[in-house]
C-alpha cells in the first residue's frame, strides 16, 4: 500500500532511529516494547529469587541463606512480581495495542506515556538498588504494621519499599489515565462503547481501578514514611492503630488483584475468539463481567483480614460481596468455553494457554471462594494453602495470559512468527511444572505449614510436598527458558509473519507487522465488533488512502472522537519526540534517593526545583506563543 | 499534552478535550488520596481515644480558620471569571481573575502558617495520632495550594505573553479545575478536622 | 446530557441511572455498613456499644439495605424497559449503544441485588461487636 498518503504520513511521523531518539521517543509502540522487555526482565529476577526459595525449603533444615536474606528474598520476589512485573508487562501489551485496536495513532498522551516508563524503570532500579546493599524490603509485600516501624526494622529496607512504591504509582497512574483517555476519546469513528474490543473493556476497566485504588496505598505509604522519618504516629505509639495499615493495604491490594487479572483476561477474550475462528460468546455479558469484578473488587478487601478480629457484620457484608464476585468470572469462564466449544478451534500455542489458564484459573476461583467462608479462612490464614490459592490465580490467572498474548502478539511486534514446536514445549514444561509446583502447597498448608517461614524441621510430615515443589519449579523455569529463547531466536529467523497470520478481528492486524511509525495511513471507519472482519470496509479505507478523505491525511495528528458514540469531534495536534519526561524522572528520582539519606529535605529541594524546571519545559513548547508557530 | 487545534469540519464546543478529561481524571486519583487519609483521620479517632482531641489540646479555635475558609473558597469566584472572560475573549478578565486568586490563595496560605505557629505551642506532629493527622492532612493540603499557586502563576506568564485567547484556552481551564479542586477539598477538611472535633 | 436524537453526550439521567444505580446503591449499602459497625458502633472508645445516634447498628444496617435494594431494583426496572424499547433497532449506532448500556444496567442489578440482601440479612442472625 504505498500511497501518497502513507509516504506523507511516513515523513511526518518518522522518528530517526538515533541514540537522542533512543532517549526521547514518544512513540508508543518503541514505549510498549520496553515495557515488556523491562517487566520481562523483573520477571527473570522475581523467579530467580523464587528458585532460591525453593532450592531452601526443599528439604528440612535448608541453610542455602540465613533468615534475613530469606526475609528480603520472599518479599522482593512477592513485591517484583506483583509491582513490577505483572503490571507493567500488562501496560506493555496495553501501551502497544491500545491505540492499534481502537484505530489511533498514539496514545492521548504520547510523552506522559514516555514518562510512565521512565518512572517505572528507574522506580524498579531503586528497590533493586536496596537488595544491592543488603536492605531490601524484609517485611512481605503487603508490609503490615507496627513490624514495618522504626522500633522493629531500624535499617532502610522499609524505605526503600515505602519510597519505591510511591515512586511506581507515579508511574502506573500516569499509565492508567493514558490508557482512559486513549479508550474513551481517540477510538476510530463508529467504535461506539458497544463495539469496543474487549481487551479495551478490561483495560478500561483496570485502569479506573487503578485511578481509585493506588491513593489509599499511598496514603499509608506516606503515613509510614513520616512516622519512620520524622516520629509521626498513626500505626503505632500513642493514637495509632497498626489495623489502619492493613485497611489502607487490602482497600488497594484487593482491587489490585484484578488491576492484575482483568487485562490478562482481556488477553484471553481476544485470543480465544480468533483461535476458535468466530466471534466471542455473549459480549455484553462479558464486558459488563470485567467491569462488575472490578467494581465489586472493592468491596472485598476486609476478607484479608477475617482473622485480625473484626467485628462480625462487617465481615459479613464483606462475605457476601466476596462469594458474589465469582458470579461474573463465571460468566466469563462459560462465554469461553462456549466460544471454543462453538467455534472451529486450532490448538496453537496461544490457544493451549487460554485453555490452561481456564483449568488453573477455575481451580484457584474454588479455593478462593472458600475463603469467603469466614470459619474456613481463619483455619488456614498464613498458610501455604494460601500460598497455593494465591499462585493459582495470579500465575494461572495472569502469567499463562501473558504467554498466550506473547504468542500471539510478538508475530505483530517482531514481524517474526515464533517457532510452533518450541512453544508447545515451553506450554507443557510451563503447565506441568507449574502444577508440580504450586498444587503440593494446598496441601502442605492443610497439614499446618506456615508460609513464610525461612525453613523448616523434620517429622511434620511436609517433606514429599516440598520437595515436590522445588522440582516443579525447576521444570517452570525451564518452560519460560524455552519461550525467551524462541523469542530471541525467532526475532532473527522466524518466518515472516504477514499482516494478519491469526484472521485476527481487531484493528491491530489491518496494519503492517511490525506496525509503521502512524499505526494507520487513514483511520477507520468502524461498523461492528469485528471491525478486521469487515473486509468491505477495510478495502474502503484503502481506497481513502489514495483519494481525498475527510479524515487527517497529512500532520501529526490523529482523531478524537465522543465518548459513548465515537462521533469524530476533533482533529489532536500530537506532540513529538521529547527529553522533558526523562529529565523530569530524574529529578523525582533524585528526591526520592534523597529520603534515604540524612539530608532529605536539602536534596528534595533540589530536586524539586528541577522538577519544575522539567515540567516548565515539558509544557513550553505546546504552550509557545502564537507568533513562535 | 496535545494542544488542540481548532479544525474542520466537525469541531465539538460541548465536549471534553482529552487534556481536560486527564485533568478530571487526575482530581479524581487525588480526590481519593485526600478521601483515604481523611477516612484514616476518622477511624483513628473513633477507635483509638476516648476523648478527641486528646487530653491536654484544646479543642480547635474556628475563628482563624473560619476567615481561611472563606478566603480560599472566595479565591475560587476570580478563578471562574478569568476562565469563563477567556472563553469569551477577554484577556482582561482573565488577567484580573488569575491575579485575584493567586492573592487569596497566598494569603490563605500566610494564615495557615501563622495557625501552625499557634497550634506549635499546643501539640507538634510527634506528640499524638491528633498531631501527626493534623498536621500531615492540613499540610499536604497547603502544599497542594502551594501547586495551584504555581499552575495559576504560570498561566499569568503564559498570558502576559498574549498566548490566550476565545479560541485557545484549555490549559485556563484545566488549570481552574485543578484550583476548585483544592478548594472543594478544603471544606472536607474543615468539616472534618476543626468542625466536626470543635 | 442532551437529547436522545440531537445530542452529543450521553442518552439522559434515566439511562445512567440505570446503568449505575445498583452498583452505587451497594457501594453505599457497603461502606456505610462497615463504617458504622466497625469504627463507629464498636470502637474502644464508644459509650454505647452497637448504637448510633441513637438507633442500633442491626436497625442502620437493614434500613440502609432497604435503601440500596430499592434502588438497586428500579435501576433494574428502568434498565429493563428501556433495553425492550431498542434492542431490535441496532443499525444506528446510538440505539445500539443506549441498548448495551441499559441491558449492563439490568445485568448489574440482577448481580448487585443478591449481594446487597445477602449482606443485610445477616444482622438478623449476628450480633454486632462480636469478633
Amino acid at each position: 500500500m504505498a500511497t501518497t498518503v502513507a509516504r506523507r504520513m511516513e515523513r511526518a511521523w518518522a522518528e530517526p532511529r538515533t541514540w537522542r531518539t533512543w532517549l526521547t521517543t514518544v512513540d508508543h509502540k518503541r514505549i510498549g516494547v520496553r515495557y515488556l522487555v523491562t517487566a520481562f526482565t523483573f520477571f527473570v529476577l522475581g523467579g530467580l529469587e523464587a528458585l532460591i526459595i525453593r532450592a531452601q525449603l526443599a528439604l528440612p533444615d535448608g541453610r542455602l541463606v540465613g533468615p534475613e536474606a530469606f526475609n528480603q528474598l520472599f518479599s522482593m520476589h512477592g513485591i517484583t512480581m506483583i509491582f513490577l512485573f505483572i503490571t507493567p508487562m500488562l501496560s506493555g501489551f496495553g501501551n502497544f495495542l491500545i491505540p492499534l485496536m481502537v484505530g489511533a495513532r498514539d496514545m492521548a498522551f504520547p510523552r506522559l506515556n514516555a514518562f510512565g516508563y521512565w518512572v517505572f524503570l528507574a522506580s524498579g532500579v531503586f528497590m533493586y538498588g536496596g537488595l544491592l546493599f543488603g536492605v531490601a524490603p524484609n517485611n512481605g509485600w503487603f508490609n503490615y504494621a507496627p513490624l514495618s516501624g522504626r522500633a522493629f526494622t531500624p535499617g532502610l529496607n522499609i524505605e526503600f519499599y515505602v519510597l519505591g512504591l510511591i515512586f511506581l504509582g507515579i508511574s502506573t497512574t500516569a499509565g492508567a489515565i493514558n490508557f482512559i483517555v486513549t479508550i474513551l476519546k481517540l477510538r476510530a469513528p463508529g467504535m461506539t462503547i458497544a463495539r469496543m474490543p474487549l481487551f479495551c473493556w478490561a483495560l478500561l476497566a483496570a485502569s479506573f481501578s487503578i485511578v481509585l485504588a493506588l491513593p489509599p496505598l499511598t496514603a499509608g505509604n506516606i503515613m509510614l514514611l513520616v512516622e519512620r522519618r520524622f516520629g509521626f504516629h498513626f500505626f503505632s505509639g500513642p493514637g495509632g492503630d497498626p489495623v489502619l495499615w492493613q485497611h489502607l493495604f487490602w482497600i488497594f491490594g484487593h482491587p489490585d488483584v484484578y488491576i492484575i487479572f482483568l487485562p490478562a483476561v482481556g488477553i484471553v477474550s481476544s485470543v480465544i475468539p480468533v483461535f476458535s475462528r468466530r466471534p466471542m460468546v455473549a459480549y455484553t455479558w462479558v464486558a459488563l463481567a470485567t467491569v462488575a469484578t472490578a467494581v465489586i473488587g472493592f468491596g472485598v478487601w476486609v476478607h484479608h483480614m477475617f482473622a485480625v478480629g473484626l467485628p462480625q457484620i462487617s465481615m459479613g457484608l464483606f462475605a457476601a460481596a466476596s462469594m458474589i464476585i465469582t458470579i461474573p468470572s463465571g460468566v466469563q469462564v462459560f462465554a469461553w468455553i462456549a466460544t471454543v466449544l462453538g467455534g472451529r478451534p486450532r490448538l496453537r500455542t496461544p490457544l493451549l494457554f487460554c485453555l490452561a489458564f481456564v483449568v488453573v484459573f477455575v481451580i484457584g476461583g474454588v479455593t478462593g471462594v472458600m475463603f469467603a467462608s469466614i470459619p474456613f479462612d481463619q483455619q488456614v490464614t498464613d498458610s501455604y494453602f494460601v500460598v497455593a490459592h494465591l499462585h493459582y490465580v495470579l500465575f494461572g490467572g495472569a502469567v499463562f495470559p501473558v504467554f498466550a498474548g506473547l504468542y500471539h502478539w510478538v508475530p505483530k511486534i517482531t514481524g517474526r512468527l515464533l517457532n510452533e514446536s518450541w512453544g508447545r514445549w515451553s506450554f507443557w514444561l510451563i503447565f506441568v511444572g507449574f502444577n508440580v509446583t504450586f498444587f503440593p502447597m494446598h496441601i502442605a498448608g492443610l497439614l499446618g505449614m506456615p508460609r513464610r517461614v525461612w525453613t523448616w524441621p523434620e517429622g511434620l510430615g511436609w517433606d514429599p510436598y516440598n520437595l515436590l515443589a522445588t522440582v516443579g519449579a525447576f521444570v517452570l523455569a525451564a518452560g519460560i527458558l524455552v519461550t525467551a529463547v524462541n523469542i530471541v531466536v525467532s526475532r532473527r529467523r522466524g518466518e515472516a509473519a504477514g499482516d494478519d497470520p491469526w484472521g485476527g478481528d481487531t484493528l491491530e492486524w489491518a496494519v503492517g507487522s511490525p506496525p509503521p511509525e502512524y499505526d494507520f495511513a487513514v483511520i477507520p471507519d468502524v461498523r461492528d465488533r469485528h471491525p478486521n472482519w469487515d473486509r468491505e470496509a477495510r478495502l474502503r479505507d484503502a481506497e481513502r488512502a489514495v483519494g481525498r478523505t475527510p479524515v487527517p491525511a497529512e500532520g501529526h495528528r490523529t482523531v478524537a472522537t465522543t465518548v459513548l458514540d465515537a462521533e469524530p469531534s476533533e482533529i489532536l495536534e500530537m506532540p513529538h519526540e521529547s527529553g522533558w519526561p526523562l529529565l523530569v524522572t530524574a529529578a523525582l528520582a533524585l528526591i526520592f534517593v534523597g529520603f534515604l539519606t540524612e539530608a532529605e529535605l536539602a536534596v528534595a529541594a533540589v530536586g524539586t526545583i528541577l522538577f519544575l524546571v522539567g515540567v516548565g519545559g515539558w509544557h513550553l513548547r505546546t504552550d509557545a506563543p502564537e507568533t513562535a508557530r | 499534552m496535545g494542544s488542540v487545534e481548532r479544525a474542520e469540519p466537525f469541531y465539538r464546543e460541548s465536549q471534553p478535550t482529552t487534556g481536560t478529561m486527564g485533568m478530571l481524571l487526575f482530581i479524581l486519583t487525588e480526590a481519593a488520596l485526600f478521601a483515604s487519609l481523611i477516612v484514616s483521620y476518622f477511624f483513628l479517632r473513633f477507635r483509638a481515644t476516648a476523648l478527641w482531641p486528646p487530653e491536654g489540646i484544646e479543642a480547635p479555635d474556628l475563628l482563624l480558620p473560619s476567615v481561611m475558609t472563606v478566603i480560599l473558597l472566595s479565591s475560587s469566584i476570580p478563578m471562574h471569571i478569568a476562565d469563563a472572560g477567556i472563553r469569551r475573549g477577554s484577556r482582561g478578565r482573565l488577567r484580573v481573575g488569575l491575579l485575584c486568586s493567586f492573592v487569596l490563595g497566598t494569603t490563605f496560605l500566610v494564615l495557615q502558617a501563622f495557625e501552625y505557629s499557634e497550634s506549635l505551642r499546643q501539640f507538634t506532629p510527634q506528640t499524638n495520632a491528633y498531631g501527626s493527622l493534623f498536621f500531615l492532612i492540613t499540610g499536604f493540603h497547603g502544599a497542594h495550594v502551594l501547586g495551584a499557586l504555581l499552575l495559576n502563576l504560570w498561566v499569568q506568564i503564559q498570558a502576559g505573553r498574549g498566548f490566550y485567547h476565545g479560541e485557545r484556552h484549555a490549559t485556563v481551564r484545566n488549570v481552574a479545575l485543578y484550583w476548585h479542586f483544592v478548594d472543594a477539598v478544603w471544606i472536607a477538611i474543615f468539616s472534618s478536622l476543626y468542625l466536626a472535633a470543635a | 446530557m442532551g437529547d436522545a436524537r440531537t445530542g452529543t453526550a450521553g442518552s439522559g439521567p434515566a439511562l445512567w441511572f440505570a446503568s449505575l444505580g445498583a452498583v452505587v446503591a451497594w457501594a453505599v449499602q457497603l461502606s456505610g455498613g462497615w463504617f458504622l459497625e466497625e469504627v463507629a458502633a464498636c470502637g474502644p472508645a464508644t459509650a454505647s456499644r452497637g448504637m448510633v445516634l441513637g438507633a442500633s447498628v442491626e436497625t442502620w444496617v437493614l434500613a440502609l439495605t432497604a435503601a440500596a435494594a430499592v434502588v438497586a431494583l428500579a435501576a433494574g426496572v428502568i434498565g429493563f424497559r428501556w433495553w425492550s424499547r431498542r434492542r431490535n433497532d441496532d443499525r444506528d449506532p446510538r440505539s445500539g449503544r443506549e441498548a448495551f448500556m441499559a441491558f449492563a444496567g439490568m445485568l448489574s442489578a440482577g448481580l448487585f441485588l443478591p449481594i446487597i440482601v445477602m449482606g443485610g440479612l445477616q444482622v438478623l442472625s449476628l450480633r454486632p461487636c462480636s469478633p
